[in-house]
């Protein structure tokens, strides 16, 4: 098992390397730059801010430079947001960003995979067409539709919670954490589900029944493991999407985490920003990813012998 | 048969509600079983026979309705809850399953899923009931049971994984065994060894044994006594060497042709039977087999022949015989 962790690692870091230096490059073959916008700056001037960035060195020597200090842990600074470094930045961000992620997915599992279940074990049942419903409704309405109406509803008709910001504490989270958690629960639902009522109909599953070892019992230790390794599956890459920071949520209720810089520091050819941001959010998805083909590995033999 | 019977099929029906109608799998099966026998019910694909072995052991599709009684052991089967069924399945009904390579759970040890049977029945402790199943697994003659016991399903072979499956499955010394089609997903020279297993230790614990096939060879090496199924009817029912060598119905008489014999001289071809089987569909007034039957009367298709008493032990359902035995006795 270490070894097939190790392995993981290793591909991991491989990837995770071809993907910054595709970004690096592929960044900078576009035309523009940082400080090409519209504004008249003498030539001096913009050589002089460009000197300072070392955007007048050729490439290689930047990415050279890049490299040095990702090994330093020094991403450098930001150009749009003068002053402040591109480890500032995240560091400022990513709490918020993570917290509300994180009881996101939390929610999202345990809402998702609860409905998911108990609509396969009773299909067509009231609980079912609940959980039929929020899955359409989840899937279908996008965020930026369902969270002002939430702002609308829960904040400024019956003033319950805060509209957004992040000056109330943990009910400042509620109404962010929700609107996240929504879609999320409509897939995961939706994949238990169907993985569920798939098991069930599966011949261990019979044989199991035949056993007489009692229903119960044949769910606890027959069916729930295969039912939920889809789950699983999906769980890893979406959480690694999800305490990274979403835009929307970020920008609809005026929280202060990195989500925004995603499109933000693309648009602003914030170079350094992009590249962190990329190292940053590549890095978790790889790692949760790896982390999944591990929980898989132990729950399924039939995975673990393949490597 | 004069001893009580160990198992009494009394006009069981099987129904399935479909979106186009309800279809009926079994039609009127009545068999009696006696402890200890193994009763080969043989039929074509479709023709009813695993649906029988699933009603008896509530395993039934969710669509699926069973009717008439099933009395084993004083009980009628089909009118048990499921909480009461328990206390009957993996104890004194067991049953095997017709393919090996998805019957036994692929996330568990095999000798945990051995174990597991006898720690809820029996209360053993997981270490007894291990050590039970270790033993269970060397006398399927798994070689090396010790170490292969803590191994997963996928690691072992096909025939190998029947073996674990009739182990599972007699692990209880269960009364009557049910076997679905035990062999037919394993090689050919796999099979004769499986079979022999089965009813080997079926003979050493006294279990009765159900072996639904469509393989006539598995049938003539194993069984006592043959129930013949088409559209979910007894066709004929005979001392499997009565069937073999005198068969009074049609049907059997094309099933026999259709085998493939060492010693009869090589044909060009074999025997075949007109027409598709019949699968399935609502009720019928006359015999199933009618619109295939090649010795068919007027009536066959309008009046149902009755399952006659024709000699001791053997049974027909055909106008044919009914009409060369005179008035029924």
């Amino acid at each position: 098992m270490l070894r097939f962790i190790g392995k993981r690692l290793w591909h991991g870091g491989l990837t995770l390397a071809a993907l910054v230096t595709l970004t690096f490059f592929v960044m900078r073959l576009a035309p523009g730059g940082p400080f090409s916008r519209n504004r008249k700056i003498s030539p001096e001037v913009q050589a002089n801010i460009e000197a300072a960035f070392h955007l007048d060195e050729p490439v290689w020597q930047q990415f050279g430079r890049f490299v040095w200090g990702v090994l330093r842990w020094d991403l450098g600074p930001s150009t749009k947001h003068r002053d402040y470094s591109v480890n500032d930045l995240i560091a400022s961000g990513l709490p918020y960003s993570l917290t509300i992620g994180f009881w996101a997915i939390v929610i999202a599992a345990l809402v998702g995979v609860a409905l998911g279940l108990a609509g396969a074990l009773k299909r067509n049942s009231a609980t079912d067409y609940l959980a039929g419903t929020v899955g359409v409704v989840g899937i279908a309405i996008p965020i930026f539709v369902i969270g002002p109406l939430f702002q609308a509803y829960f904040s400024l008709r019956l003033g319950w919670l805060p509209v957004g910001g992040i000056t109330e504490g943990w009910r400042s989270l509620i109404l962010p954490v929700i609107v996240l958690a929504l879609p999320n629960i409509a897939y995961i639902s939706r994949i238990t589900r169907t993985s569920m009522i798939e098991t069930l109909r599966e011949n261990h599953v019979r044989t199991a029944r035949a056993k007489g070892v009692g229903w119960r019992r044949v769910l606890t230790s027959h069916v729930l493991k295969g039912a939920l390794l889809p789950v699983i599956a999906y769980l890893g890459p979406a959480t690694a999407a999800i305490i990274t920071g979403s835009i929307l949520i970020e920008t609809i209720f005026a929280v202060p985490g990195i989500g925004r810089h995603f499109v933000d520091a693309a648009l602003n050819r914030d170079y350094p920003l992009v590249m962190g941001i990329t190292l940053l959010y590549g890095g978790i998805l790889i790692l949760f990813n790896i982390g999944t083909d591990v929980v898989r590995a132990v729950l399924d033999p039939r995975i673990r012998n393949e490597r | 048969m004069t001893a009580e019977p160990l198992l009494s099929l009394q006009d069981l029906t099987v129904r399935f509600r479909l979106p186009q109608g309800e279809t009926v799998a079994v039609d009127g099966v009545s068999l009696d079983l006696a402890p200890g026998e193994v009763l080969g019910i043989v039929g074509e694909s479709g023709s009813g026979k695993s649906q029988i072995l699933y009603a008896l052991m509530g395993l039934l599709a969710s669509n699926g309705r069973a009717g008439g009684r099933a009395i084993f052991q004083g009980q009628d089967l089909l009118s048990l809850t499921e909480a009461q069924l328990d206390r009957v399945r993996g104890q004194d009904v067991s049953m095997i399953f017709q393919d090996p390579m998805t019957s036994l759970n692929p996330y568990t040890r095999v000798v945990d899923q051995l174990a597991e049977g006898l720690i809820v029945h029996k209360g053993l402790s997981k270490s007894d009931a291990r050590a039970e199943g270790v033993r269970m697994l060397d006398r399927v003659r798994i070689p090396d049971a010790a170490r292969r016991a803590r191994l997963y399903p996928h690691e072992f072979s096909g025939g190998m994984r029947q073996r674990v499956m009739i182990a599972m499955a007699l692990l209880a010394k269960p009364k009557l065994l049910l076997a679905d089609e035990p062999t037919t997903a394993l090689d050919v020279t796999i099979q004769a060894q499986v079979l022999d297993l089965m009813a080997e230790l079926g003979r050493e614990t006294g279990t009765a044994i159900i072996l639904v096939t469509h393989d006539l060879g598995v049938v003539a090496r194993l069984c006592d006594r043959v129930a013949v199924l088409y559209g979910g009817r007894v066709m004929e029912e005979a001392q499997a060497e009565a069937l073999f060598d005198t068969p009074s119905h049609p049907y059997t008489r094309g099933l026999l042709a259709a085998m493939p014999r060492l010693e009869a001289a090589l044909t060009p071809r074999l025997g075949t039977i007109p027409g598709t089987p019949r699968s399935g569909g609502g009720d019928l007034p006359g015999c199933p087999f009618a619109a295939r039957c090649t010795e068919r009367l007027d009536h066959c298709t309008t009046i149902r022949p009755p399952l006659l008493q024709i000699a001791p032990d053997r049974r027909s359902a055909c106008h044919l015989t009914e009409k060369t035995l005179g008035a029924a006795p």
